[in-house]
């Protein structure tokens, strides 16, 4: 600092003191007022309910938006219970439109940084190339990759209205998509990075169901979706779905096994604590078929039998190959359906082939599907029951 | 000139070796996954990260017995005494024209990231101009303060790319980086190439290793930042096709922002966690803009002699004008790449021949090689 300031540089301190008042006076460009801005909560896609194939124009697309309504702090204690949010619908020919269009209608810019759950209609998932579906919310920085998807049985629309508590039904969906470890009936959550995922890898993969029931919605089932055409192809039902979620060996599962004791046909309950898969793919020559081993630990948590004594090992035992018979006939099930019918695979066994055998994939893996859904699958059911409870037995 | 107060102006092994790092890590983190994805097409593009930090090693190794073999003295300076002065200059005027570029094209990205993941209406110009008047405080203030700032920086910035990293393993699927070489090993080196661009930025040892206190301790100092930067590359990679599949890093445009945007705590505890990421990247960005603008004042300098301190405000119009000249973004991800390559060119080939005519000509201080 024993130099004087030279004049040079005291011009562009001045010059640049200017641009910074210029710049720092003018306000801040990038204001959102809390206030002022329509939170989204939830979306939901449709097909037009006008039916817009008969025009040539591009299929148009039905867009629901369920956006907050901030409750003022003074109608705190009031008589009846506001509504705390509104529906939108609108409809356009992609989704940006239908996003442009809400400006039209609501005073408050929509705001997508706390999208709850995005629910695809039925029709949409069936008819549109899922891929083109869910790029706008890939490319926007506001939505998030962990938003929740769902697949509506029918329109997407009533779930929105749909609520038991009070409670925002978008909010509430989203919860319950996370409700998957307490049931074997409704497979993991998809988030919608990993539903991108599975579409640009054309992986099958399967989303969870919401109905619409009569004033609530209802998490069960899945819906397939193939990944080489990234449509939906069908439905899994709840029985189906348990299959599915064994043969993925999903560990965080804690799900309910109901087997039947052969000796006494009595009904049990089994809730797994652990499960686990191991898919082992056997090449003999051009023929390729496939093991999977699912191994189980859990909870003898109900029986129907008289005395079912479980501090009797034979009684576990026989309860243990129940549970493991029942899982073995939930996962022929599931296979029958996505392997035989859908002809997908949505398990996983091309990845397990391409893991142990890179070679062996590499020639397969072109219509891999369509081989897949001719090949032998064997499934192998270990299950242990490592307790039962504070009581063991009815009488003794 | 810079070492005007040689007492001063000096900086310890670990400044060089945090400044070598910071160099490294600008922008090249966030798109990294992505570029080796395309090349590579399986998930081993971690692999070639991974080999590519060795060879980045090997040739920081070169630079580090350049330094060592010419104590207290700047690339800058000694350059001419090794080929001579008229090639000499050119090589300077060389190099300093790539930190303009790269000094440029960090402003850039700086401005695009801040724009996408910030600032979406203001506009890019405003932050690019208030960006560089607050990196030029710091440039000015010379090669102290800079590394003072880099040592206090460096940490924060290790951490929140250990955040990133431990947080996306919840997301990590094991599954997504196997098979492990199920192509074999061409993939691999096929994608070395695009990575091995990523770790252009170590050459800055080649000017600071003339303020260095010890430069016996150039070679470890130089090794450690590359070795870090090999890590956290390494682990960015992994843990990006980890949880977001080869196919799908192959599409997004930021990967890394992907990888924080994909975070989330359970129950919603800390949501949004790309703002936070944005936001400190913004520093790492900064420090390693400095030290780009340091690296051209530096070689302007020494060529036309006047104090660094005048080139920082002349080289702030040229810097701007390169980082406005890309008229979108692919054009931005074409600068960087020619720059990559220029740096390739320069820093890979350079300093082998430096140290060898050295050699051959015995000028420098030959015990210490």
């Amino acid at each position: 600092m024993s130099k004087p300031l030279k004049y040079g540089t005291v011009w562009l301190l001045l010059a640049a003191w200017l641009t910074m008042n210029a710049v720092l006076l003018s306000g801040c460009w990038d204001r959102n007022e809390i206030e002022e801005t329509g939170i989204v909560l939830g979306i939901g896609l449709d097909m037009p309910s006008d039916g817009g194939d008969d025009e040539q124009r591009r299929p148009k697309i039905s867009m629901t938006h369920q956006i907050a309504l901030p409750t003022g702090f003074s109608e705190q204690g009031g008589g009846k219970t506001q509504k705390k949010y509104m529906n939108i619908t609108s409809e356009g020919p992609i989704i940006f439109d239908n996003i442009r269009q809400l400006a039209t209608r609501i005073d408050r810019p929509p705001s997508y940084e706390h999208v709850r759950v995005i629910v695809i209609g039925e029709q949409v998932a069936r008819q549109m190339d899922l891929r083109n579906v869910i790029n706008f919310f890939m490319r926007n920085t506001e939505t998030r990759r962990s938003i929740r998807v769902v697949v509506a049985k029918g329109r997407s629309e009533p779930i929105f209205s749909q609520h038991k508590s009070g409670q925002t039904p978008a909010i509430e969906l989203r919860e319950m998509t996370e409700n998957y470890h307490k049931t074997l009936r409704t497979p993991v959550q998809m988030t919608l990075g990993n539903l991108s995922e599975h579409l640009t890898g054309q992986h099958s993969f399967v989303l969870q169901r919401v109905m619409a029931l009569r004033e609530e919605s209802q998490l069960s089932g899945a819906a397939v979706v193939k990944g080489a055409t990234a449509r939906m192809v069908g439905w899994l039902g709840e029985l189906e779905t348990a299959g599915l979620n064994c043969l993925l060996g999903i560990r965080r599962f804690n799900g309910v096994i109901e087997g039947v004791e052969l000796e006494s046909g009595a009904m049990l309950g089994y809730e797994v604590r652990r499960m686990k898969r191991h898919i082992v793919p056997i090449i003999e020559g051009d023929r390729i078929s496939f093991e999977v081993r699912i191994k189980s630990e859990g909870k003898l948590r109900e029986d129907w039998a008289n005395p079912g004594d479980s501090f009797d090992q034979a009684f576990v035992e026989r309860a243990e190959q129940a549970t493991a018979a029942r899982i073995r006939q939930l996962a022929e099930r599931a296979l029958e359906k996505t392997q035989k019918q859908y002809k997908v695979d949505v398990v996983g066994f091309g990845k397990r082939l391409s893991i142990d055998h890179p070679a062996v994939w590499r020639r397969v893996k072109d219509d891999w599907e369509d081989r897949f859904s001719r090949m032998p699958v064997k499934v192998k059911v270990e299950v242990r029951i490592q307790e039962f409870g504070t009581r063991g037995s009815k009488r003794r | 000139m810079g070492q005007r107060k040689p007492s001063a102006e000096t900086i310890t092994a670990n400044q060089a070796a945090m400044m070598v790092s910071k160099a490294m890590i600008g922008t090249g983190i966030l798109i990294l996954p992505q570029s080796v994805s395309m090349a590579v097409n399986t998930p081993d593009g971690w692999l070639s990260v991974l080999l590519s930090g060795f060879v980045a090693l090997l040739a920081g190794w070169i630079v580090g017995l350049l330094c060592r073999r010419f104590p207290g003295r700047g690339f800058y300076a000694y350059v001419g005494d090794i080929i001579g002065r008229p090639l000499g200059a050119c090589v300077v005027v060389l190099v300093s024209v790539y930190y303009l570029f790269s000094a440029g094209y960090l402003l850039r990205v700086m401005g695009e990231v801040t724009r996408m993941y910030l600032l979406d209406k203001t506009p890019i110009m405003v932050t690019m101009v208030l960006f560089m008047l607050v990196a030029n405080y710091l440039t000015v203030g010379g090669i102290n303060p800079i590394a003072r700032l880099i040592e206090l920086f460096m940490p924060i910035i290790v951490c929140i790319l250990m955040v990133l990293i431990v947080f996306s393993f919840r997301d990590f699927e094991l599954d997504n980086v196997r098979p492990v070489l199920g192509e074999g090993l061409l993939p691999v080196f096929q994608g070395m190439p695009s990575s091995i661009l990523s770790y252009s930025g170590f050459e800055v040892l080649l000017f600071l290793g003339g303020f260095m206190k010890m430069s016996r301790k150039a070679v470890p100092a130089v090794l450690a930042g590359i070795g870090l930067t090999t890590v956290l590359y390494t682990l960015i990679v992994l843990v990006t096709i980890g949880s977001l599949t080869v196919e799908e890093v192959k599409t997004v445009t930021w990967p890394t922002m992907s990888v924080a945007m994909n975070i989330e705590l359970p129950d919603g505890f800390f949501e949004r966690f790309e703002s936070l990421f944005t936001v400190l990247w913004v520093l790492s960005m900064y420090t390693a803009y400095v030290l780009y603008q340091y690296g051209a004042c530096l070689g302007a300098a020494q060529l036309y002699g006047k104090d660094f301190r005048v080139w920082a405000y002349v080289v702030m119009p040229i810097i701007f004008a390169i980082a406005v000249l890309p008229d979108n973004l692919n054009a931005v991800f074409a600068l960087g790449e020619y720059n990559s390559y220029a740096s390739l060119l320069m820093f890979g080939l350079l300093p082998v021949i430096l140290l060898a005519v050295a050699a051959v000509r015995r000028i420098g201080n030959e015990q210490a090689t």
